[in-house]
Protein backbone atom coordinates (compact mmCIF):
# COMPACT_ATOMS: atom_id res chain seq x y z
CA UNK A 1 0.00 0.00 0.00
CA UNK A 2 1.65 3.32 -1.12
CA UNK A 3 0.55 7.07 0.40
CA UNK A 4 -2.12 7.57 -2.01
CA UNK A 5 -3.81 4.57 -0.99
CA UNK A 6 -3.81 5.11 2.75
CA UNK A 7 -5.21 8.81 1.35
CA UNK A 8 -8.32 7.46 -0.46
CA UNK A 9 -8.98 4.99 2.52
CA UNK A 10 -8.27 7.83 5.00
CA UNK A 11 -11.14 9.23 6.55
CA UNK A 12 -8.75 12.14 7.64
CA UNK A 13 -7.38 12.79 3.90
CA UNK A 14 -8.20 16.54 4.58
CA UNK A 15 -5.83 16.76 7.93
CA UNK A 16 -3.32 14.89 5.81
CA UNK A 17 -3.22 16.84 3.17
CA UNK A 18 -3.44 19.71 5.29
CA UNK A 19 -0.23 18.20 7.43
CA UNK A 20 1.56 17.84 4.18
CA UNK A 21 1.09 21.57 3.53
CA UNK A 22 2.91 22.19 6.67
CA UNK A 23 5.42 19.82 5.80
CA UNK A 24 5.93 21.52 2.24
CA UNK A 25 6.31 24.86 4.00
CA UNK A 26 8.76 23.49 6.64
CA UNK A 27 11.03 21.96 3.49
CA UNK A 28 10.91 25.56 1.87
CA UNK A 29 11.44 27.41 5.23
CA UNK A 30 12.67 24.80 8.34
CA UNK A 31 11.35 27.78 10.47
CA UNK A 32 8.64 26.48 9.50
CA UNK A 33 8.78 23.35 10.87
CA UNK A 34 7.68 24.57 14.53
CA UNK A 35 4.12 23.59 13.90
CA UNK A 36 4.84 19.78 13.24
CA UNK A 37 6.91 19.33 16.18
CA UNK A 38 3.93 20.88 18.30
CA UNK A 39 2.26 18.21 16.62
CA UNK A 40 3.82 15.46 17.00
CA UNK A 41 6.08 16.02 20.59
CA UNK A 42 3.67 14.46 22.96
CA UNK A 43 3.23 11.60 20.90
CA UNK A 44 6.97 10.62 20.16
CA UNK A 45 7.63 11.59 23.80
CA UNK A 46 5.32 9.13 24.98
CA UNK A 47 6.32 6.58 22.58
CA UNK A 48 9.88 6.64 24.00
CA UNK A 49 8.52 7.20 27.45
CA UNK A 50 6.15 3.89 27.67
CA UNK A 51 8.87 1.71 26.34
CA UNK A 52 11.61 3.23 29.11
CA UNK A 53 9.70 4.75 31.99
CA UNK A 54 12.23 7.20 32.20
CA UNK A 55 11.68 10.96 31.48
CA UNK A 56 15.15 12.38 30.70
CA UNK A 57 16.28 9.47 28.45
CA UNK A 58 12.75 9.63 26.60
CA UNK A 59 13.13 13.98 26.06
CA UNK A 60 16.27 13.49 24.53
CA UNK A 61 15.19 10.65 22.50
CA UNK A 62 12.27 12.63 21.32
CA UNK A 63 14.90 15.63 20.85
CA UNK A 64 16.92 13.54 18.30
CA UNK A 65 14.27 12.04 16.22
CA UNK A 66 13.30 15.78 15.68
CA UNK A 67 16.42 17.40 15.27
CA UNK A 68 16.73 13.95 12.87
CA UNK A 69 14.21 15.00 11.02
CA UNK A 70 14.43 18.59 10.37
CA UNK A 71 17.75 17.58 9.21
CA UNK A 72 16.03 14.24 6.35
CA UNK A 73 13.18 16.79 5.70
CA UNK A 74 14.33 17.92 2.55
CA UNK A 75 14.73 13.98 1.47
CA UNK A 76 11.00 13.45 2.71
CA UNK A 77 8.57 12.35 -0.85
CA UNK A 78 4.80 12.44 0.44
CA UNK A 79 4.55 9.27 -1.75
CA UNK A 80 6.72 6.80 0.52
CA UNK A 81 5.03 7.93 3.29
CA UNK A 82 2.61 9.71 5.24
CA UNK A 83 4.59 12.52 7.55
CA UNK A 84 3.76 10.73 10.83
CA UNK A 85 4.84 6.77 9.62
CA UNK A 86 7.87 8.99 8.28
CA UNK A 87 8.60 10.69 12.08
CA UNK A 88 8.16 7.28 13.91
CA UNK A 89 10.24 5.23 11.79
CA UNK A 90 12.53 7.72 12.67
CA UNK A 91 11.86 7.24 16.33
CA UNK A 92 11.54 3.48 15.81
CA UNK A 93 15.01 3.35 14.96
CA UNK A 94 16.34 5.39 17.74
CA UNK A 95 14.31 3.43 20.14
CA UNK A 96 16.02 -0.01 18.39
CA UNK A 97 19.19 1.28 18.87
CA UNK A 98 18.77 2.69 22.55
CA UNK A 99 17.06 -0.21 24.16
CA UNK A 100 18.98 -3.28 22.52
CA UNK A 101 22.20 -1.20 23.04
CA UNK A 102 21.44 -1.40 26.89
CA UNK A 103 19.05 -4.29 26.60
CA UNK A 104 16.30 -3.68 28.13
CA UNK A 105 12.97 -4.64 27.49
CA UNK A 106 10.01 -2.46 27.83
CA UNK A 107 8.30 -1.93 31.12
CA UNK A 108 5.04 -0.63 31.64
CA UNK A 109 5.64 -0.45 35.54
CA UNK A 110 6.54 3.15 35.53
CA UNK A 111 2.63 4.69 35.68
CA UNK A 112 1.06 5.11 38.89
CA UNK A 113 -1.93 3.53 39.66
CA UNK A 114 -3.29 7.17 40.17
CA UNK A 115 -2.19 8.28 36.11
CA UNK A 116 -3.79 5.25 34.41
CA UNK A 117 -7.26 6.29 35.27
CA UNK A 118 -9.24 8.84 36.41
CA UNK A 119 -10.01 8.08 40.18
CA UNK A 120 -14.36 8.19 39.72
CA UNK A 121 -16.61 6.05 41.32
CA UNK A 122 -16.61 4.54 44.67
CA UNK A 123 -13.50 3.58 46.86
CA UNK A 124 -14.36 -0.15 45.40
CA UNK A 125 -14.77 0.82 41.71
CA UNK A 126 -11.05 2.83 41.69
CA UNK A 127 -9.33 -0.02 43.59
CA UNK A 128 -10.63 -2.90 40.69
CA UNK A 129 -10.23 -0.70 37.81
CA UNK A 130 -6.37 -0.14 39.47
CA UNK A 131 -6.24 -4.02 40.05
CA UNK A 132 -6.76 -4.73 36.27
CA UNK A 133 -4.36 -1.76 35.23
CA UNK A 134 -1.76 -3.66 37.93
CA UNK A 135 -2.50 -7.36 35.66
CA UNK A 136 -2.84 -5.52 32.43
CA UNK A 137 0.68 -4.05 32.90
CA UNK A 138 2.09 -7.58 34.27
CA UNK A 139 0.86 -9.03 31.03
CA UNK A 140 2.36 -6.52 28.85
CA UNK A 141 5.74 -7.11 30.29
CA UNK A 142 5.36 -10.70 29.24
CA UNK A 143 4.41 -10.09 25.65
CA UNK A 144 6.78 -10.36 23.17
CA UNK A 145 8.43 -7.47 22.13
CA UNK A 146 7.38 -6.92 18.86
CA UNK A 147 4.00 -7.04 20.23
CA UNK A 148 4.78 -4.66 22.66
CA UNK A 149 6.49 -2.38 20.21
CA UNK A 150 3.07 -2.46 18.16
CA UNK A 151 0.44 -1.74 20.73
CA UNK A 152 2.95 1.05 21.60
CA UNK A 153 2.77 2.35 18.40
CA UNK A 154 -0.65 2.26 18.06
CA UNK A 155 -1.77 3.73 21.64
CA UNK A 156 1.25 5.83 22.66
CA UNK A 157 2.49 6.77 19.13
CA UNK A 158 -1.35 6.92 18.17
CA UNK A 159 -0.35 5.60 14.61
CA UNK A 160 -3.12 3.46 12.27
CA UNK A 161 -2.73 0.55 11.19
CA UNK A 162 -1.19 1.31 7.70
CA UNK A 163 0.96 3.85 9.69
CA UNK A 164 2.60 1.02 12.09
CA UNK A 165 3.15 -1.23 8.52
CA UNK A 166 4.98 1.01 7.30
CA UNK A 167 7.38 2.06 9.98
CA UNK A 168 7.93 -1.74 11.23
CA UNK A 169 8.07 -3.11 7.40
CA UNK A 170 4.95 -5.66 7.39
CA UNK A 171 1.57 -4.97 5.32
CA UNK A 172 -1.49 -2.97 7.01
CA UNK A 173 -3.31 -6.66 7.11
CA UNK A 174 -0.41 -8.15 9.42
CA UNK A 175 0.11 -5.37 11.39
CA UNK A 176 -3.97 -4.88 12.34
CA UNK A 177 -4.24 -8.64 12.70
CA UNK A 178 -1.15 -8.99 15.49
CA UNK A 179 -2.94 -6.23 17.16
CA UNK A 180 -6.55 -7.74 16.89
CA UNK A 181 -5.14 -11.49 18.21
CA UNK A 182 -3.10 -9.73 21.09
CA UNK A 183 -5.71 -7.74 22.62
CA UNK A 184 -8.06 -11.05 22.44
CA UNK A 185 -5.04 -12.89 23.99
CA UNK A 186 -5.12 -9.65 26.77
CA UNK A 187 -8.43 -9.75 26.73
CA UNK A 188 -9.10 -13.98 27.45
CA UNK A 189 -6.18 -13.33 29.87
CA UNK A 190 -7.61 -10.57 31.88
CA UNK A 191 -11.32 -12.39 32.76
CA UNK B 1 4.10 27.91 20.57
CA UNK B 2 1.03 26.19 20.99
CA UNK B 3 0.43 23.47 23.60
CA UNK B 4 -2.60 22.26 22.94
CA UNK B 5 -2.66 18.35 21.50
CA UNK B 6 -6.11 17.58 20.63
CA UNK B 7 -7.56 14.17 21.56
CA UNK B 8 -9.89 11.84 19.65
CA UNK B 9 -13.31 10.82 20.86
CA UNK B 10 -12.37 6.95 22.44
CA UNK B 11 -14.39 5.37 19.46
CA UNK B 12 -13.11 7.35 16.66
CA UNK B 13 -9.25 6.87 18.01
CA UNK B 14 -9.82 3.40 18.03
CA UNK B 15 -12.92 2.47 15.18
CA UNK B 16 -10.67 -0.05 13.48
CA UNK B 17 -10.24 -1.88 16.30
CA UNK B 18 -13.17 -1.58 18.37
CA UNK B 19 -15.15 -3.02 14.83
CA UNK B 20 -13.62 -6.01 14.95
CA UNK B 21 -15.38 -7.26 17.95
CA UNK B 22 -18.35 -6.01 19.81
CA UNK B 23 -17.78 -7.57 22.89
CA UNK B 24 -17.42 -4.92 25.85
CA UNK B 25 -14.01 -6.93 27.33
CA UNK B 26 -12.60 -6.03 24.67
CA UNK B 27 -13.53 -2.17 24.31
CA UNK B 28 -12.52 -2.80 28.11
CA UNK B 29 -8.79 -3.83 27.26
CA UNK B 30 -8.16 -0.92 24.60
CA UNK B 31 -9.64 1.59 26.50
CA UNK B 32 -7.11 0.21 29.86
CA UNK B 33 -4.28 0.68 27.27
CA UNK B 34 -5.52 3.81 26.13
CA UNK B 35 -5.44 5.07 29.08
CA UNK B 36 -2.12 3.76 30.49
CA UNK B 37 -0.38 4.77 27.34
CA UNK B 38 -1.45 8.69 27.00
CA UNK B 39 -0.52 9.03 30.47
CA UNK B 40 2.94 10.50 30.22
CA UNK B 41 2.86 14.15 29.85
CA UNK B 42 5.84 15.76 29.09
CA UNK B 43 7.94 17.16 31.73
CA UNK B 44 7.36 20.85 32.12
CA UNK B 45 10.96 21.54 31.69
CA UNK B 46 11.09 19.89 27.81
CA UNK B 47 8.42 22.46 27.04
CA UNK B 48 11.38 24.32 25.62
CA UNK B 49 11.07 26.68 28.77
CA UNK B 50 14.28 28.68 28.16
CA UNK B 51 13.14 32.01 30.12
CA UNK B 52 13.06 29.29 33.23
CA UNK B 53 16.07 27.27 32.71
CA UNK B 54 17.86 30.30 31.78
CA UNK B 55 17.18 31.79 35.51
CA UNK B 56 17.91 28.77 37.17
CA UNK B 57 21.44 28.68 35.69
CA UNK B 58 23.48 31.59 36.02
CA UNK B 59 24.83 33.12 33.09
CA UNK B 60 28.69 32.34 33.08
CA UNK B 61 28.11 29.36 34.13
CA UNK B 62 26.70 28.11 30.48
CA UNK B 63 29.49 27.58 28.04
CA UNK B 64 29.34 26.58 24.48
CA UNK B 65 28.56 22.86 25.16
CA UNK B 66 30.67 20.04 23.03
CA UNK B 67 27.19 18.42 21.80
CA UNK B 68 26.73 21.61 19.81
CA UNK B 69 29.95 20.26 17.66
CA UNK B 70 27.95 17.16 16.18
CA UNK B 71 24.80 18.74 15.28
CA UNK B 72 25.71 19.09 11.44
CA UNK B 73 26.41 15.21 11.82
CA UNK B 74 23.69 13.20 10.07
CA UNK B 75 24.54 10.71 13.07
CA UNK B 76 23.94 13.43 15.35
CA UNK B 77 24.06 11.61 19.06
CA UNK B 78 23.27 15.21 20.28
CA UNK B 79 22.04 15.32 24.25
CA UNK B 80 22.39 11.47 24.46
CA UNK B 81 26.02 11.72 24.31
CA UNK B 82 26.22 14.31 27.04
CA UNK B 83 23.93 12.57 29.15
CA UNK B 84 25.57 12.33 32.12
CA UNK B 85 27.62 15.35 31.94
CA UNK B 86 25.86 18.37 31.60
CA UNK B 87 22.65 19.51 33.81
CA UNK B 88 19.53 19.58 32.04
CA UNK B 89 19.21 23.46 32.07
CA UNK B 90 22.43 23.61 29.79
CA UNK B 91 21.63 21.05 27.71
CA UNK B 92 17.93 22.42 27.03
CA UNK B 93 19.43 26.19 26.44
CA UNK B 94 21.64 23.96 23.91
CA UNK B 95 18.96 22.64 21.99
CA UNK B 96 16.92 25.82 22.04
CA UNK B 97 20.45 27.60 20.46
CA UNK B 98 20.99 24.48 18.42
CA UNK B 99 17.19 24.27 16.60
CA UNK B 100 17.83 27.66 15.82
CA UNK B 101 20.94 27.49 13.95
CA UNK B 102 19.82 24.00 12.51
CA UNK B 103 16.75 26.48 11.32
CA UNK B 104 18.97 29.35 10.26
CA UNK B 105 21.46 27.49 8.59
CA UNK B 106 18.77 25.75 6.45
CA UNK B 107 17.19 28.45 5.77
CA UNK B 108 20.05 30.93 4.59
CA UNK B 109 18.38 32.44 1.87
CA UNK B 110 19.21 35.68 1.05
CA UNK B 111 16.91 38.14 3.84
CA UNK B 112 17.88 41.57 4.10
CA UNK B 113 16.43 44.53 5.04
CA UNK B 114 12.66 43.25 4.17
CA UNK B 115 12.60 40.94 6.41
CA UNK B 116 10.56 42.38 9.12
CA UNK B 117 7.70 42.99 7.22
CA UNK B 118 6.52 39.67 6.69
CA UNK B 119 7.64 38.93 10.13
CA UNK B 120 5.55 40.93 12.83
CA UNK B 121 2.59 42.50 10.79
CA UNK B 122 2.70 46.32 11.91
CA UNK B 123 6.34 47.04 12.83
CA UNK B 124 4.56 50.12 14.58
CA UNK B 125 3.38 48.31 17.27
CA UNK B 126 6.97 48.02 18.46
CA UNK B 127 9.33 50.57 19.94
CA UNK B 128 12.53 51.02 18.13
CA UNK B 129 15.63 50.73 19.53
CA UNK B 130 18.63 50.20 17.26
CA UNK B 131 21.14 49.58 20.18
CA UNK B 132 24.09 47.93 18.68
CA UNK B 133 26.93 46.50 21.34
CA UNK B 134 30.27 44.92 19.96
CA UNK B 135 32.54 42.17 20.88
CA UNK B 136 35.64 40.48 19.70
CA UNK B 137 34.08 41.81 16.33
CA UNK B 138 30.44 40.98 16.51
CA UNK B 139 28.09 43.12 16.85
CA UNK B 140 24.82 43.21 18.05
CA UNK B 141 22.05 44.74 17.19
CA UNK B 142 18.49 45.40 19.50
CA UNK B 143 16.48 46.39 17.03
CA UNK B 144 12.67 46.68 17.97
CA UNK B 145 10.96 45.44 21.46
CA UNK B 146 7.45 44.69 22.25
CA UNK B 147 5.92 44.20 25.91
CA UNK B 148 2.62 43.44 27.31
CA UNK B 149 0.72 41.70 29.53
CA UNK B 150 0.98 38.69 27.47
CA UNK B 151 4.76 38.68 26.18
CA UNK B 152 7.99 40.10 25.93
CA UNK B 153 9.29 40.46 22.23
CA UNK B 154 12.91 41.52 21.66
CA UNK B 155 14.53 40.94 18.21
CA UNK B 156 17.87 41.40 17.68
CA UNK B 157 20.25 41.11 14.52
CA UNK B 158 23.86 39.61 14.96
CA UNK B 159 26.90 40.46 12.25
CA UNK B 160 30.32 41.21 11.59
CA UNK B 161 32.69 42.30 8.93
CA UNK B 162 33.36 39.06 7.76
CA UNK B 163 30.05 38.18 5.75
CA UNK B 164 30.99 34.43 5.40
CA UNK B 165 30.39 33.82 9.14
CA UNK B 166 27.20 34.31 10.77
CA UNK B 167 26.77 34.19 14.44
CA UNK B 168 24.26 32.59 16.94
CA UNK B 169 23.57 33.84 20.41
CA UNK B 170 23.97 31.16 22.74
CA UNK B 171 22.64 32.66 26.03
CA UNK B 172 21.14 35.09 27.38
CA UNK B 173 19.87 37.00 31.02
CA UNK B 174 17.06 38.98 30.74
CA UNK B 175 15.99 41.46 33.22
CA UNK B 176 13.09 44.12 33.68
CA UNK B 177 12.41 46.89 36.06
CA UNK B 178 9.17 44.74 37.65
CA UNK B 179 8.86 40.59 38.20
CA UNK B 180 8.75 38.83 35.15
CA UNK B 181 6.32 36.34 35.17
CA UNK B 182 7.06 32.69 35.73
CA UNK B 183 5.48 31.10 32.95
CA UNK B 184 7.02 28.83 30.09
CA UNK B 185 5.60 30.97 27.23
CA UNK B 186 9.52 31.46 25.60
CA UNK B 187 12.09 30.48 23.37
CA UNK B 188 14.76 32.30 20.42
CA UNK B 189 14.40 31.55 17.56
CA UNK B 190 16.10 32.48 14.14
CA UNK B 191 14.35 33.39 11.12
CA UNK B 192 15.15 33.45 7.08
CA UNK B 193 18.51 33.39 8.23
CA UNK B 194 21.01 33.41 11.16
CA UNK B 195 21.44 37.01 11.18
CA UNK B 196 18.11 37.85 12.69
CA UNK B 197 16.57 36.19 15.61
CA UNK B 198 13.77 37.09 17.96
CA UNK B 199 12.85 35.90 21.47
CA UNK B 200 9.72 36.26 22.98
CA UNK B 201 9.68 36.33 26.99
CA UNK B 202 7.12 35.89 29.72
CA UNK B 203 5.78 39.18 30.36
CA UNK B 204 6.52 41.30 33.14
CA UNK B 205 4.40 42.74 35.66
CA UNK B 206 4.04 46.23 35.60
CA UNK B 207 2.18 48.00 37.72
CA UNK B 208 -1.46 49.43 36.38
CA UNK B 209 0.35 52.98 36.76
CA UNK B 210 3.26 52.60 34.65
CA UNK B 211 3.64 52.91 31.29
CA UNK B 212 7.09 51.87 30.52
CA UNK B 213 9.78 48.93 30.83
CA UNK B 214 13.21 48.98 31.55
CA UNK B 215 15.00 46.26 30.31
CA UNK B 216 18.35 44.62 31.01
CA UNK B 217 19.32 42.33 28.28
CA UNK B 218 22.96 40.33 28.46
CA UNK B 219 23.68 38.00 26.06
CA UNK B 220 26.47 36.21 27.59
CA UNK B 221 28.16 34.19 24.36
CA UNK B 222 27.53 34.02 20.57
CA UNK B 223 28.33 30.78 18.56
CA UNK B 224 29.99 31.28 14.94
CA UNK B 225 28.78 29.50 12.38
CA UNK B 226 30.53 29.64 8.50
CA UNK B 227 28.05 30.18 5.64
CA UNK B 228 27.82 26.88 3.20
CA UNK B 229 28.89 24.91 5.87
CA UNK B 230 26.09 23.27 7.61
CA UNK B 231 25.30 23.75 10.65
CA UNK B 232 28.35 23.01 12.56
CA UNK B 233 29.19 26.10 15.26
CA UNK B 234 32.85 26.76 16.21
CA UNK B 235 33.96 27.88 19.32
CA UNK B 236 31.80 30.68 20.84
CA UNK B 237 32.52 34.08 21.12
CA UNK B 238 32.76 35.24 24.75
CA UNK B 239 30.75 38.64 25.64
CA UNK B 240 28.70 39.67 27.48
CA UNK B 241 26.99 41.99 25.09
CA UNK B 242 25.25 44.62 27.34
CA UNK B 243 22.52 46.23 26.71
CA UNK B 244 19.37 48.72 29.17
CA UNK B 245 16.42 50.50 27.27
CA UNK B 246 13.61 51.48 28.05
CA UNK B 247 10.38 50.69 26.01
CA UNK B 248 6.33 51.63 26.33
CA UNK B 249 4.55 48.75 28.56
CA UNK B 250 0.91 47.93 27.18
CA UNK B 251 -1.54 47.44 29.58
CA UNK B 252 -3.50 44.60 27.23
CA UNK B 253 -2.46 41.14 25.76
CA UNK B 254 -2.59 41.61 22.04
CA UNK B 255 -3.22 38.71 20.14
CA UNK B 256 -2.57 40.88 16.85
CA UNK B 257 0.91 40.13 17.20
CA UNK B 258 2.10 36.60 15.78
CA UNK B 259 4.59 34.30 15.74
CA UNK B 260 7.00 34.72 12.86
CA UNK B 261 7.40 30.70 12.61
CA UNK B 262 4.51 29.74 12.27
CA UNK B 263 1.97 32.53 12.36
CA UNK B 264 -0.10 31.53 14.87
CA UNK B 265 -1.10 34.34 18.17
CA UNK B 266 0.99 34.05 21.17
CA UNK B 267 -2.11 33.28 22.70
CA UNK B 268 -1.48 30.83 25.83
Amino acid sequence: MNYNDMLATSDESGTIQKEMALVEAAKANPVAFEPLYQRYKLRVYRYFFIRSGREEESADLMQQVFLQALQALPDYQEQGAPFAAWLFRIAHHLASNAYHRKKESVSWDFVSDNEQLNSEGDPETVFLKQERLTQLKHLLIELDPMKRELLALRFSAGLSSAEIALVVGKSQAAVKKQLIRTLQKLKEQMI
Amino acid sequence: MNEKQTEQPFEEKYNDLLKTSPDPAFAQIIQELDAICTAPQLPASVVFSFSIERKQAPLDSIQASPEIHVIGSPKSTLLRSTHKKLPRSVRLVALVATLAIVLGALSAASFSLGWWASLFGNPNLYATINQRQVHHGVTIEITKVYADEGRTIIAYDTFSNDSAKRYIPNNFDLVGSAPQKQETLSGTYGEGGTDFFYMVQPPFLVPANVHTLTLTLNIGNVLVTQSGKGATPSSPIMGPWHFVFTVPFHHENNTHIVAPSDGDVFTK
